[in-house]
């Protein structure tokens, strides 16, 4: 009886020393493992295929990026600063970085869908902190600042606040707690697992464990993104566009819905007065005035540049004079609320060409080009945080 | 310990000290996966451009 008793404990000890040394290997891969030859966030290794890239993974790659001597370029935002529509050999990035030549080093770590305070803003604001001179680049709609926390990305938030990487900004905790406070309970207790799981990984590292082992031997979960090549390790997965089609395809499909999106787009903004003016919407411009506030962290802003991208000149062409005023006063209004905050902000897209476009609002690789070149000479104007 | 966990650990294959400590490593890095799994938010994904 004896004898079985010491078996049994050897069986527990195994699962103890089983669970330590999981642990151990995801600590080691939380310190170096990284997507090997990064040049974005596609959908591979991306959560629309639940992949989901950790804080420190993003971290990590930018610093890999960088070296002493140089300023980081981290670009951050949407699937348009993301180069959705772009093949990666002509992404606008490439072309951003040799514009910017040695001194800079850009690194893209924008996501489909993302609020430019998600992502990469946590990694330029906690880089920042670190002492490393750099200039943060994202885009957005022109009545969109959001929270870091609640959407798809929201989870980046929370690991980085478990690891302590975040500047301290009381307004953001508080605005944070408040947004949880109001919200529906599914949802509060939602994102309450969302940082009870931060937190566990911070310490337990599961996420860098299996998300190495998903991105170099075999991916674990199967979902409907991947339905092809389901169990394939992430970095077997290329990084591929379907093929542009000519122009005169590219716009013709499902024109009424995407005119409604872009006439919604500035649609709830600005109302026109009896004299022909355009009046702000107090309830929207307000909300982007409290959310920028609250959720940019002040040493960011001298360093951060917001990008707002006008639609496709397919579908402005049929936009009503009183539309196309609208849209233009919009971005306008945009740009001076961004920019009372101490951020660089401008609009792209102003004399593209239906051919820089691969649907309403991603941009060709010509487009990229167009757009890598605004960019760069804003870029070259500004002065990194801190200094070099 | 109940009696399905008394008979699995008096099962012949497992009386070798060697494997039970084995298994329980197999077992301690499944646990493990299973924390992965839990919290892997696999929720469809709804893709909004801005």
């Amino acid at each position: 009886m004896k004898a079985i008793a010491w078996k049994d404990h050897l069986f527990f000890a195994g699962v103890a020393v089983g669970f330590l040394l999981a642990v151990a290997l995801g600590r080691e891969a939380a310190r170096c493992s990284k997507p090997a030859k990064f040049e974005r966030f596609y959908w591979s290794i991306s959560p629309e295929s639940l992949y989901y890239p950790t804080y420190a993974t993003m971290e990590r790659l930018a610093l890999a990026r960088w070296s002493p001597g140089k300023i980081l370029v981290i670009v951050g935002g949407n699937s348009i600063l993301n180069g959705a529509g772009q093949p990666v050999e002509e992404l606008w990035s490439h072309r951003l970085q040799a514009l910017l030549g040695p001194r800079y080093a850009v690194i893209n770590l924008s996501f489909r869908g993302a609020l430019p305070t998600e992502g990469a803003a946590l990694v330029a604001e906690a880089l920042q902190r670190r002492g490393i001179p750099l200039i943060f680049i994202a885009n957005t709609a022109p009545d969109t600042c959001g929270l870091p926390v609640g959407s798809i990305y929201g989870y980046l938030y929370w690991e980085a606040a478990a690891a302590g990487k975040l500047q301290p900004y009381a307004p953001r905790d508080r605005t944070i707690a408040k947004w949880l406070a109001q919200n529906y309970p599914a949802t509060r207790e939602k994102q309450l697992e969302i940082k009870r799981a931060a937190r566990l990984n911070h310490w337990l590292h599961f996420q860098d464990l299996w998300n190495h082992v998903g991105y170099h031997h075999v991916f674990t979960v199967w979902n409907s993104v991947a339905r092809w090549t389901p169990w394939a390790p992430r970095n077997k997965v290329p990084d591929r566009e379907p093929p542009l089609p000519p122009v005169a395809r590219r716009f013709s499909h499902n024109n009424a819905g995407e005119m409604r999106l872009a006439r919604a787009s500035t649609e709830r903004l600005l109302t026109l007065d009896d004299t022909g003016q355009w009046i702000k919407n107090p309830v929207v411009w307000d909300a982007l005035d409290t959310t920028i506030e609250a959720t940019i962290v002040p040493d960011l802003r001298p360093c951060t540049l917001m990008i707002f991208s006008i639609d496709c000149p397919y579908y402005r062409n049929q936009l009503t004079a009183d539309e196309l005023s609208r849209d233009e006063t919009a971005y306008r209004v945009a740009e001076a609320v961004w920019t009372r905050y101490g951020i660089r902000a401008l609009v792209a897209g102003f004399g593209y060409t239906g051919e820089d476009y691969v649907d309403r609002r991603h941009l060709a690789p010509s487009g990229g080009a167009k757009l890598a070149e605004l960019i760069a000479a804003q870029i070259l104007t500004m002065q990194p945080s801190p200094p070099p | 310990m109940n009696d399905f966990m008394r008979r699995f650990l008096a099962h012949r294959a497992f009386q070798r000290p060697f494997f039970r400590f084995l298994l329980g490593l197999v077992v301690g890095g499944l646990l493990h996966y299973f924390l992965y799994r839990i919290f892997l938010p696999a929720e469809p994904f709804i893709y909004v451009a801005f």
